[in-house]
């Protein structure tokens, strides 16, 4: 089947120079009566922007999907050249040294280019939003003063520990998460506009395990994707050892079980960071980076973050799924299928998104160690 | 409030201290300051009445920056609200400086740092004069011997601990022979929400059966070895602080449970009525005592929930649970919230490891609950 496009979430950021992707239904709103003041975030673990400016933070020990209003920059534009040091920047902007905060997160406003980061300081572990425009100046996201909203995530009693990722999907939140006891899928959905204090629906879900050769419960994602299909609303999400799964999130109801479908493994040993789609050269691909945690004993290249493009027709195949699911690698470790490659000028990109129609904004791990803010062009 | 001067270097020789040179001002906690210059008339006439200044204005006379050559130069301006008032123009940075760290403020002539700067003040912030005093409160398994399929360990710590993947490195296992174990960990940092209490999951890639990384790296853990848990003083409290001491655990493993949770096992001790004694549950296996005092409950034959007080035995095979009044005759449930799991995350619907398809392994429908007469 063929897979249509999903219409990527815009926000109401100046420049339009660089994207053509429009939001589906941008009219709807996206916040319903929002409070304004302090956001009351307790950790910002993942960011993801949702049409009209609204950057959705996720934030675990919250429970809770907090969506911001942000407002257009004042100079909007990609990077214009890379910052080497970028974590020991964004660090010296809120008075800490190198190391002394977490990246958690990067996500990019979809019509401006401006980069959204997700810090926490450690010392006193504030939850920070930092950005970084075209000319590469440092601001900060005011979260002391802003129009947003808080979604409660339901949690059948499990303490959520950390939100895995976040997404907008047409016209709902998507939310997938961590518990701290539990070892479990689950997807949280909240129908928008959002509304301040209202609960979203939780639904666990089932994956098939493609290496495993078995139906389980048991893996929580580590990253998700929406995208359309057909005229429905799908969900794509991508595990450690590293099956990608769609589920269909059209005939959701309240507490029930989702099944996934899953119709690809990218390989044991990895734990997928980031996803997204896009078109070259008139052909749709989905581009994931991967963290390989088995790095040490047997590497797939000079650092331990691997980026790989898939053909994004993937999402869409409906014979060869589960049990008969493609396989990145054979048991040799040697590539097993010219739809899935790896994109060797990706090695090291530890967080990425999309830039406009021929751009990546990444932010990568030299060598050294170092992280640098860059500009690549989508494979 | 205190108010102190601390150290302050004029760096730009040729100017008075009082035209136009920062002072860092300790704001009650050594982390925090207010930065401050003098202004001339005039340069007040540029930037208005006494109240806010707009961030980007006030850069262009005064800025707070860490030291250090990492951020490179020229240094980035730290994050604050800029206040005219009497002349002097007062900047408050947004975040808590650092322990340790040294900072540098800086006067210029209302261009920013594009400009020569006229003066600087730097400050060193104090590290905490106090020794280590967190340490590991405990952890969860302490058994002597546990399943070689166990799937997480819960490390409680006395305060706050500070977050980053890091810690999924200074949380080693070791063999019998103290080699490290490389990568036991699933890679991802699970907190509770203050900070006290870790997650740590051993790689369920490899405690499913039929999975390439256990095909290919093997379990992380054997039957019948013996392995040591440590938690390493590398780890840094909330504070800064490194723990006091390191913590380390010893055990043995045994062959692998792999068998669902069997309630029908459990032996019910029940008190008497007009008694507050404890009901005590015998189980079958350890269980993971954090859900266990959430999964299971008590309901009367009114289905009414009952109030009392749960608690999990160290070793993990008893429950016991005392009311908060008396109990009276008649007849009891215990329910069972399927998210209970044992030490291997088998639950009572199913195993860990299990064909969903293959519903023919447990022969027997599970059991979520157990009746029980009071007399």
């Amino acid at each position: 089947m063929k897979v249509s496009s999903f219409h990527i979430a815009a926000c109401a950021c100046a420049a339009l120079t660089f994207v053509t992707l429009a939001p589906q239904g941008a009219a709807a709103k996206i916040l319903s009566q929002p409070e304004h003041g302090k956001v009351p975030l307790k950790s910002a673990d993942v960011l993801a922007f949702a049409p009209e400016g609204v950057l959705l933070i996720g934030d675990g020990p919250s429970a809770a999907i907090f969506a911001v209003q942000t407002t257009p920059p004042k100079t909007p534009g990609k990077l214009t050249s890379p910052i080497a040091g970028i974590d020991a920047k964004l660090a010296a902007a809120v008075g800490a040294p190198a190391g002394g905060i977490e990246i958690m997160d990067l996500a990019v406003c979809p019509t401006s280019g401006t980069a959204y980061f997700a810090v926490r300081k450690q010392d006193d572990k504030s939850p920070i939003v930092l950005t970084v425009n075209g000319a590469g100046e440092i601001g900060l996201l005011d979260l002391d003063s802003a129009d947003y909203v808080r979604t409660a995530l339901p949690t059948d009693g499990a303490p959520v520990s950390r939100i895995s990722d976040v997404a907008w999907a047409d016209d709902k939140l998507i939310a997938a998460a961590a518990t701290q006891e539990e070892f479990a899928s689950k997807i949280f959905v909240a129908a928008g506009p959002l509304k301040h204090d209202a609960v979203g629906a939780l639904h666990s879900a089932e994956t098939y395990h493609v290496q495993h050769h078995k139906w389980e419960t048991k893996s929580p994602m580590s990253t998700i994707m929406p995208f359309t299909e057909g005229g429905k609303t799908y969900l794509a999400g991508a595990f450690a050892c590293t099956p990608v799964v769609k589920y269909s999130l059209d005939s959701l109801s309240p507490g029930a079980k989702v099944k996934g479908t899953s119709v690809l493994e990218l390989g044991s040993g990895n734990r997928p960071q980031d996803m997204f789609t896009y078109t070259k050269d008139g052909k749709e691909y989905v581009l994931t980076n991967t963290l390989r945690f088995h790095h040490e004993k047997r590497p797939f290249g000079p650092s331990p973050y691997f980026t790989v493009r898939f053909e994004r027709d993937l999402l869409g195949e409906e014979e060869n799924v589960n049990e008969k699911a493609l396989l990145r690698l054979n048991k040799s470790y040697e590539p097993a299928t010219p739809r899935v490659v790896m994109i060797d000028g990706y090695s090291g990109v530890v967080q990425m998104d999309r830039l406009g129609e021929t751009d990546v904004l990444v932010l990568k791990q030299n060598a050294d160690k170092s992280m640098e803010l860059a500009v690549l062009p989508l494979p | 409030m205190m108010s102190a001067t601390l150290l302050l270097l004029t760096l730009g020789a040729a100017l008075a201290a009082d035209a136009g040179s920062p002072t860092i001002t300790v704001d009650g906690e050594p982390t925090r300051v207010i930065v401050s210059r003098s202004l001339t008339p005039e340069e007040v006439a540029k930037l208005g009445a006494d109240g806010p200044i707009a961030e980007p204005a006030g850069r262009a006379w005064l800025t707070l920056s860490l030291v250090g050559d990492a951020a490179g130069r020229p240094p980035t301006p730290m994050f604050g609200s800029y206040e005219l008032r009497g002349g002097k123009l007062l900047f408050r940075p947004r975040f808590v400086l650092v322990r340790g760290a040294a900072y540098e403020a800086e006067s210029f002539a209302g261009d920013g740092p594009r400009s020569p700067h006229l003066a600087a003040a730097q400050y060193a912030v104090p590290m905490l004069q106090r020794a280590s005093t967190t340490v590991v409160a405990g952890v969860s398994p302490h058994l002597p011997t546990l399943p070689a399929n166990v799937l997480k360990f819960y490390v409680t710590f006395s305060a706050p601990m500070r977050q980053g993947r890091v810690v999924l490195e200074q949380v080693r296992l070791l063999d019998a022979g103290g080699k490290e174990l490389v990568a036991p960990w699933r890679d991802l940092e699970l907190w509770n929400a203050d900070a006290t209490r870790l997650s740590l999951f051993v790689h369920p890639g490899r405690i499913k059966q039929g999975v390439n990384l256990r095909d290919d790296f093997g379990p992380v853990l054997e039957p019948g070895k013996q392995y040591t848990l440590v938690v390493g003083t590398d780890l840094v409290d909330g504070a800064g602080m490194p723990l006091a001491r390191a913590f380390r655990y010893s055990f043995t493993t045994a062959p692998e449970l792999r068998s669902r949770v069997d309630v029908a096992a459990w032996s019910i001790a029940a008190p008497k009525s007009a008694s507050r004694e404890p009901l005590v549950v015998t189980l079958d296996r350890p269980l993971d005592r954090h859900l266990a005092l959430r999964a299971l409950t008590l309901v009367d034959d009114t289905g009414q929930d009952l109030l009392g007080r749960a608690e999990v035995s160290d070793d993990g095979r008893r429950w016991t649970w005392t009311p908060t009044t008396r109990w009276t005759a008649g007849g009891y449930t215990l329910k069972v919230d399927p998210v209970l799991e044992d030490l291997c995350g088998n639950s009572p619907l199913r195993a860990f490891d299990h064909d969903l398809e293959a519903e023919q392994v447990d022969v027997l429908p599970p059991l979520l609950e157990r009746v029980f007469e009071i007399e």
